[in-house]
């Protein structure tokens, strides 16, 4: 019995786990890695992409997936710059307008005409990439606003903005998701839909709130790395949708909906973050980098799925 | 009997659209008209109607292979190394080897643990590029002139390239495997109810796997295919490949929830695509407009497919 809670336990927090050991590896090799300034280049490597993290888990634990996120964050990113013409602010909020906007395209889609998420999202990815080779020509256009970059580039108390903006989120989306009406729904819906309807759960709403919500996170992410780089292009975000989902199921998020949490994909977010950060400080080869992060998520998936079938037979 | 020809009608919908699009298209645009046009397109179609092909089967069984990108990248890769190397025959062979393995493992652990093949192909992805990329150091390989080697592209049956016909016998072997055969009938059985599919006695490891491995080796034979056309290999060459294949599929017609779909909707499906796409290309619509075009496409092709299905189930 104790035996078992201790296995449970090691279950439960194998990402932290995990995290604590290449932390301890690395401190022994270079006192550096958990220096203040390694610390902040960590957070600020996964924040960005890591703010989508928040409504990508969402949208997993209702059992959907939105392969749309790159390019949402690439176009906003776009508008972001595009508008500067017109004012700052302007292109800010058309950035995330656009965000939300795709993300109630992608949810209308998806809830009230029935379709798959990953096929109506790969509808829109493919869209929404047209339209930023569009507007940019296929190049990458660079922001003439003086005050635009300061966004993402300025620290409070040391911690870029960036950073700030995604703690802060996970914090906020995570509370919502435990404690609040929208966020029970949304475990509900993703556990099981037609027992969701049956008690009056709007499921519909839920379903296009989550969507929103992606594509709002989306829209924040393409503004922040808009201006953290100052450029926007169609080449950022191609590979944003697999690194977010990874992260997502890293955290131990189950794909087969109705569980999961922020915080835990937050985890699986750092744990990219440090690993990646590890790897360069070992000089590992880049190459070679791609194929320990997927070999990674592969064998937590094969130890999750070992331990739940020694689960079922006990 | 009435009833009989429209069902018919509305399963080829596809085949109407393009043939109505083929008429409309050679009235109204000259240049799309000439012969070596039709063969751009054939040739256009012909590598990634293959992987389409391949990725059919999968999802037919319920799957879904993102790796197959990546795939190809390291079986062109591979190609071009081999040659330089060693020799053709290595150059062909090997790919085909590699891929094969990729495809066992994804079978593997996708069947055997139960496990979403979305997340685990995700997996391979990253492992298989990141392998691509490290076995060459991350350089476009040029591969030295051989003549036999370049005649998978080159050589013409009736005007028509090898790797053309290629194309066309694995979209009849494949059809013929899902149709008649035990392995097709029960990759369509698990694909719609994996349950049942067990309860019956089905082996669901070994058929899964099969699928997997049919569809990276149909990666591979398109990645040398290509390699062969351009006798160079980039190490991110198959880079966002796994969606192209899944638009050609959607478009197609194949439900991506399993069970449903042949080969035949998919290869309409290719060709349609490859129409439209030499269409835009002719007519200098920019590029842009033109990735535009293919995600409303998409969004088109699935809305049309669950309201014919909807309509279906009312009756």
């Amino acid at each position: 019995m104790r035996s078992n809670k201790v296995l449970d336990f090691f279950n439960e927090q194998k990402i932290l786990i995990v995290i604590i050991l290449i932390v301890a590896v690395l401190t022994i090799k270079t006192t550096y890695f958990i220096s203040f300034a390694n610390i902040i280049n960590i957070l600020m490597l996964i924040s960005i992409e890591g703010i989508i993290v928040i409504g990508m888990t969402y949208l997993i634990i209702l059992k959907e997936l939105d392969l749309s996120v790159g390019s949402t964050m690439a176009l906003s990113g776009v508008l972001a710059i595009y508008l500067q013409k017109y004012g700052m602010f302007v292109g800010i909020i058309s950035g995330l307008l656009l965000g939300m906007a795709v993300g109630f395209l992608n949810g209308f889609l998806v809830t009230k005409l029935k379709l798959t998420s990953i096929a109506v999202t790969l509808g829109t990815m493919v869209m929404l990439n047209g339209f930023v080779f569009a507007l940019t020509n296929s190049a990458t256009i660079k922001g003439t606003n003086k005050s635009f970059p300061l966004i993402a580039n300025t620290t409070v108390l040391k911690i870029p903005i960036p950073i700030i903006v995604f703690i802060v989120f996970v914090i906020i989306f995570e509370i919502i998701l435990k404690r609040t009406y929208f966020g029970k729904n949304v475990y509900a819906v993703g556990g099981n839909i037609i027992a969701s309807k049956f008690f009056g759960i709007k499921v519909e709403m839920v379903r296009i709130a989550a969507f929103v919500l992606t594509g709002f996170m989306a829209g924040i992410a393409g503004v922040l790395l808009a201006s953290k780089l100052n450029i926007a292009s169609g080449r950022l975000g191609l590979n944003t949708p697999i690194l977010v989902i990874t992260a997502v199921l890293l955290g131990g998020v189950s794909l087969s909906g109705g569980e999961g949490s922020v915080s835990k994909a937050f985890q699986g977010m750092l744990l990219i973050g440090i690993l990646n950060n590890a790897m360069v400080i070992l000089q590992t080869n880049d190459f070679i980098q791609d194929m320990i992060r997927g070999s990674i998520l592969i064998l937590i998936l094969i130890i999750d799925a070992v331990s739940i079938n020694r689960a079922k037979y006990i | 009997m009435k009833n009989k020809s429209i069902s018919f009608l509305k399963n080829q919908t596809n085949l109407i659209i393009l043939i109505f699009l083929v008429i409309i298209l050679t009235l109204a645009i000259p240049s799309f008209r000439q012969v070596s046009n039709f063969l751009n397109i054939l040739k256009a179609i012909s590598v990634i109607s293959i992987v389409s092909c391949g990725m059919t089967l999968v999802v037919i069984g319920g799957g879904l292979d993102l790796s197959v990108g990546s795939t190809f990248s390291l079986a062109a890769v591979m190609s071009i190394v081999m040659l330089n190397r060693h020799n053709v025959v290595l150059a062909i062979i090997v790919p085909i080897i590699a891929a094969i393995i990729i495809g066992i493992l994804n079978g593997i652990i996708t069947s055997y643990f139960n496990l979403s093949s979305i997340i685990v192909t995700l997996g391979m992805l990253s492992v298989v590029s990141g392998f691509a990329l490290f076995y060459v150091n991350g350089g476009t390989q040029v591969g030295n002139p051989n003549k036999i080697f370049e005649a998978i592209a080159k050589i013409n049956l009736f005007k028509i390239p090898l790797y053309c016909y290629i194309f066309i016998i694995i979209a009849i072997v494949y059809e013929v495997l899902l149709k008649k055969t035990s392995f097709g009938r029960g990759l369509v059985l698990i694909g719609t109810n994996p349950e049942a599919a067990k309860i019956i006695g089905i082996n669901i490891t070994l058929i899964r796997t099969l699928s997997f491995v049919i569809c990276s080796f149909s990666v591979s034979i398109a990645a040398v295919m290509l390699s062969s056309r351009l006798m160079t290999a980039a190490p991110t060459a198959g880079v966002g490949y796994e969606f192209d294949v899944i638009t050609a599929i959607v478009i197609g017609g194949i439900s991506l929830g399993g069970g449903k779909g042949n080969i035949y909707n998919t290869v309409i499906g290719a060709i349609l695509l490859g129409v439209i796409i030499n269409a835009l290309t002719l007519t200098n619509v920019p590029f842009a407009f033109q990735a535009i075009t293919k995600g409303l496409l998409i969004i088109l092709a699935i809305t049309l497919d669950v309201r014919a299905r909807s309509s279906f189930e009312k009756q």
